[in-house]
């Protein structure tokens, strides 16, 4: 991993096209402004993890599988009410 | 009363006004804006996530309380916006639903998505699946993992 260091008001570039501005830093986040063709797709990451599962969720749910969870779920104790 | 041909359940039948609106679907069905949440006798604790507009779309979903018993609940401002809810303390009384979807990739190991909740107002129709910010809780939580140490006894 190429590992850069940057202060607040500067940037960097990813290949011709892609433009990245570190816009404004404060205790432990970044404000970050991206410049890129409209076509390429930016997602924070864990958006991208949660897309993947949501798309493997719809796919593989078999019937066979969804009732032995059911089966298995319904040994777990109870949740408490509070 | 209408009526879609599902893929999971048939033909199933449903009010308009049970319909949950998602007005930002869900990541990856982003054009999914109407889901029905299906809770069958036979499949209790779980529910289904069964989209309208796509009949052979649906998510199989866990009560986060039951998967992740201490799971702490955290939206953002967008989030709370999407869900019309009002300003921090008014909204502290409401009822929220917390939601997991299942993931059965590995049928023998399925996983729960504790990283985008489902959350859910049913008093008025409207749902989110809420991304979390921080690094917390995992998207693919393994379920029967989870319960090692509270449940032993029924769960080796």
């Amino acid at each position: 991993m190429l590992v850069i260091r940057r202060r607040q008001g500067e940037g960097f570039l990813i290949g011709d096209s892609i433009e990245v501005d570190i816009l404004e830093i404060e205790g432990n986040q970044v404000k970050i402004g991206i410049r890129a063709p409209r076509e390429t797709a930016i997602l924070r990451r864990e958006i991208a993890a949660t897309r993947d599962t949501n798309l493997e969720s719809a796919r593989d749910a078999e019937a066979a599988a969804v009732a032995d969870t059911l089966k298995r779920l319904r040994l777990f104790p109870s949740p408490s009410k509070d | 009363m209408k009526c879609i041909e599902t893929t999971r359940f048939g033909a199933i039948r449903f009010e308009e006004q049970e319909i949950m609106e998602f007005p930002a679907g869900l990541p990856g069905f982003e054009e999914e804006h109407e889901f029905l949440l299906i809770e069958v006798e036979e499949s209790v604790p779980l529910k289904f996530l069964q989209s309208v507009q796509k009949p052979s779309l649906s998510f199989v979903c866990a009560p986060m309380s039951l998967v992740s018993p201490r799971y702490e609940g955290a939206l953002s401002r967008s989030d709370r916006d999407l869900l019309a809810m009002p300003t921090e303390g008014a909204a502290s009384g409401m009822m929220l639903e917390w939601l997991a979807i299942l993931c059965f990739s590995r049928p023998e190991a399925p996983t729960a998505n504790l990283l985008g909740p489902l959350v859910l107002r049913r008093d008025v129709g409207l749902g989110v699946q809420s991304i979390r910010e921080d690094a917390r809780y995992s998207a693919r939580q393994p379920i029967f993992e989870a319960c090692v140490g509270v449940g032993q006894q029924v769960c080796s």
